[in-house]
């Protein structure tokens, strides 16, 4: 079952069948997706799945071979002033020149952006503990994801594109940066995209997500609605399977014996009946995390590709 | 692979697989050549095929150097993440060894073969031992010195030379130029063979010592350089625009670089020989020309950095940082050519200053001052409007030098840019290396032909150089039709003023007495002097890398 995206005449970023190759590997394919304006909009994917080659699209650091982006109702390639400048970027390893000070920074960054707001660039400053004299090269790991925070949000940008921004930092760190997210929705309804294989995370702020996997959206929606979507079923065998049942429209079974897992798709009215046909019955019915059902789409993607 | 050693030499094999192949195509081309050439013309191929050897065992100790440079680690020796294998260190560096050595070897010998079959090779053995002896010295010096590079470069030049002077040693003897029994190949085998295992055991025990922590320096140029940014007064003032900030940005990087250099080598190296030949009539010219000539040598090989996204990266890709501030692709041309600008004019004020004061207080200008007398009288209303025309054109010759590679620096793409640099560098030294082979040959037919010398220098060259401005003009109408109009109108005002003043310049310059008609060859040099056709391309470069 799809899930309804937002339209994008209401949205920050539109992407529609997007497609890009590296020599004979395809990161990116057939990809549509639509941000929309205000709220955190999560992308969530394993390692090597095409997420940061999709918000390298965004920014305009790589030409769409197929397809488009509009970010803006603006092409990020043909035009980078306008979409960069309302843009706030933190990547995983924030490419900082490590030869500047924390001040030179401040004020490099704050030439190019007319929103900046010195005040608040000060007052995260402060609450980062960062020293305005340090150079960059002697930060540690964390505190230069605070001073590359500390750039992308300073000038109040109308995107915050963060990605993988807490990866491999301490939870202290990962919490500022996610406390800053919220902040930034709840200050002024702006629009966070947040790209990250740590569910958790993203199930803890996102209002959205897409997910994707070996380079296609396999699932995109509201966070709310992809939940109520999916169930976790347990089925109860009067007899032990010697291997996994099949069920229609399942997205993943596991277990073993008499005891069943069953992950569905919006199928949560039909499968006690369907069991039934099995000679099952269902003794547990929830709602799984967004870790389950990334797990249960992933390897439905593996499982459908031609061997 | 079932032993670590295969793994180890499969692992050698695999990185230098290319220059490998590289080789083999040297060697099979020169093997054909000496096929196809008749008998009476192989004396003519010799040169070509010697310099061919020399850069194919070059090529192969490339590769058989097993090093390994870590930017992060700050560490340019024996691959540090094989120490992690459980292999014992005498194998480690046993492999790569005695690999260089046979391959080193069967090279020489395919080269005997295949290519010099029509002349006889004096001490074949000998040049064996040598060639072999000289590889595991440079993998010796490579490992050892690991910690120290600049030292090992000199270590490494010294030891090149100090080979190549052991290796000719038993021709002295045969010649009877200096006689001794130590320079006899019945002496000097053993002494060399007897060498090498400690080579061997040095480069064994600088590893181990590596292995176990050991061989690490601190960086003190880096560190010295840091505390002097430190020190320094630091930018305090906003910046006004998003151009002056990117100006800053490439100033900080790399402006002070060059005036640093020139700075440097005036003080360091020219002042103390230009007061210990203080006297030296002669010297002063010479060490004038080197001065006139030092910014534009420094600024030909920094600026080969400075035409990259950055200067001290060898990632030619736009640095993300720089790459998602919302900038044009043209305003960041344009700081780097005004940071250019600023860092030649620098530069010249010194040496300026430098020349002021060695040729006023300490400087032997007797010499120097006929040529300026007979300078003076060749033209003697136009001299000081020559002299100024001909210091800007310095300048403007400097500057032209540092940005006419931005358009394959910015590319992003290494086969432009190390292809570009390698045809600056290649072809005219291959063009020497022709004169000198067939010097003779073309002495001869300029004798003969006495006016071929005028149609080369005036008919062919002007007609060339006609040629090159029309491709010039032609191809800047489309390398800037996709640039704003008001930068591509401030850059072509800038070539109209400094191609009026190299045009004003060729017409002073022209010899009062014009035989040959030369002026027309000076007018055409001087259109094509600043650069207006890759500067539209430099944007387009740049755009291209930015967006991928």
């Amino acid at each position: 079952m799809k899930f309804p995206s937002p339209s994008s005449a209401e949205a920050v970023v539109s992407i529609a069948n997007l497609s890009r190759r590296f020599g004979s590997k395809t990161v990116l394919n057939d990809v549509s997706l639509h941000v929309p304006r205000g709220g955190v909009f999560g992308l969530v994917g394993e390692n090597g799945a095409g997420k940061t080659t999709l918000i390298k699209h965004i920014l305009g650091l790589l030409r769409a071979e197929l397809g488009s982006v509009r970010v803006f109702d603006l092409n990020p390639v043909s035009d980078p002033v306008s979409v960069l400048g309302r843009i706030g970027y933190l990547s995983e390893q924030p490419d900082l020149p490590g030869w500047m000070c924390v001040d030179e920074l401040l004020r490099y960054s704050r030439a190019f952006y007319p929103k900046w707001d010195a005040a608040y660039a000060e007052t995260l400053r402060e609450q980062f503990g960062l020293n305005p004299t340090q150079r960059l090269s002697t930060l540690s790991k964390g505190q230069l994801a605070k001073a590359g925070l500390l750039t992308a949000q300073a000038h109040r940008p109308e995107l915050l594109l963060l990605d993988e921004p807490s990866s491999g930092l301490d939870p202290l760190v990962r919490r500022d940066i996610l406390e800053a997210v919220i902040r930034t929705v709840a200050d002024e309804g702006r629009t966070v995209f947040f790209s990250s294989h740590l569910l958790e995370e993203i199930e803890r702020v996102s209002d959205h997500i897409a997910m994707v996997h070996q380079g296609r959206i396999v699932l995109c929606g509201s966070l709310d609605e992809i939940k109520q979507q999916h169930r976790q079923f347990t089925l109860h065998f009067e007899t032990a399977q010697a291997k996994a049942p099949i069920i229609a429209g399942a997205l993943s079974i596991s277990g073993n014996g008499k005891e069943w897992s069953v992950m569905c798709n919006g199928a949560r009215n039909q499968l006690p009946e369907i069991a039934a046909g099995l000679g099952a019955r269902v003794v547990d019915d929830r709602a799984p995390t967004l870790n389950e059902i990334f797990v249960a789409h992933a390897g439905t993607s593996i499982s459908n590709q031609p061997s | 692979m079932h032993s670590p050693v295969t793994a180890l030499a499969w692992e050698i094999w695999k990185r230098g697989r290319r220059s490998a192949w590289l080789v083999m195509i040297c060697l099979a081309f020169c093997a054909f050549i000496n096929l196809i050439i008749p008998d009476t013309n192989h004396a003519l191929f010799s040169a070509v095929f010697g310099i061919a050897m020399v850069l194919s065992v070059s090529f192969l100790m490339g590769l058989l150097n097993c090093t390994e440079a870590s930017p992060a680690k700050e560490w340019n020796g024996f691959p540090y993440r094989i120490f992690t294998l459980p292999v014992p260190t005498w194998k480690l560096v046993a492999v790569p060894m005695v690999l260089a050595l046979v391959t080193v070897e069967l090279l020489y010998l395919a080269w005997i073969k295949l290519v010099w079959t029509h002349s006889q090779i004096d001490r074949p053995l000998w040049y064996a031992i040598i060639l072999g002896a000289y590889v595991l010295y440079f993998q010796t010096t490579l490992w050892s010195l690991s910690e120290f590079r600049i030292l090992r470069t000199v270590v490494l030049s010294i030891g090149g030379v100090s080979g190549i002077l052991v290796a000719v040693l038993p021709a002295f003897e045969k010649i009877n130029m200096v006689s001794s029994p130590w320079f006899s190949e019945g002496r000097l085998i053993p002494i060399v063979l007897g060498t090498l295992p400690i080579a061997f055991v040095t480069a064994w025990a600088s590893v181990a010592r590596q292995r176990h922590g050991g061989g690490r320096r601190g960086n003190w140029i880096k560190g010295f350089v840091e505390w002097l940014v430190d020190v320094l007064p630091r930018r305090t003032k906003d910046f006004k625009s998003p151009a002056e900030a990117q100006f800053w940005f490439e100033w900080r990087r790399a402006g002070l670089l060059l005036p640093a250099c020139v700075g440097f080598a005036l003080l360091v190296v020219i002042s103390p020989l230009t007061w210990r030949f203080r006297n030296d009539q002669q010297f002063t010219v010479l060490t004038l020309c080197w001065v006139v000539g030092l910014p534009l040598i420094l600024g030909f090989l920094i600026g080969k950095g400075f035409a990259k996204p950055d200067l001290f990266s060898t990632n030619l890709n736009v640095p993300q940082f720089l790459a998602v501030r919302p900038l044009a692709a043209t305003e960041f041309i344009v700081a780097k050519l005004k940071v250019a600008a600023l860092s030649i004019f620098m530069t010249w004020m010194l040496v300026l200053l430098f020349i002021t004061s060695w040729l006023s207080v300490w400087a032997n200008s007797v010499e120097l001052q006929k040529m300026v007398y007979q300078f003076r009288m060749f033209y003697p209303n136009s001299w000081f409007v020559i002299l100024v025309l001909s210091f800007v054109g310095l300048m403007v010759l400097t500057w032209r030098i540092m940005v006419n590679g931005f358009w394959t620096g910015l590319s992003g793409r290494r086969v432009y840019y190390f292809g570009s640099i390698g045809l600056q560098v290649l072809v005219p030294l291959l063009l020497l290396l022709a004169c000198a082979i067939w010097s003779d040959n073309i002495d001869r037919l300029l004798q003969r032909n006495p006016e071929l010398r005028k149609s080369i220098a005036v008919e062919v060259l002007g007609w060339s150089f006609a040629f090159l401005v029309i491709a010039k003009l032609w191809i800047a109408v489309f390398s800037w039709r996709n640039i704003a109009l008001r930068h591509a109108r401030q850059y072509l005002l800038l070539w109209i003023a400094f191609t009026l003043c190299f045009i004003a310049l060729a017409i002073l310059a022209s010899p009062p007495f014009d035989v040959y008609r030369q002026a027309h060859v000076y007018l055409l040099v001087a259109l094509l002097l600043f650069p207006i056709a890759r500067m539209g391309f430099a944007a387009s470069s740049l755009e291209a890398n930015r967006h991928g």
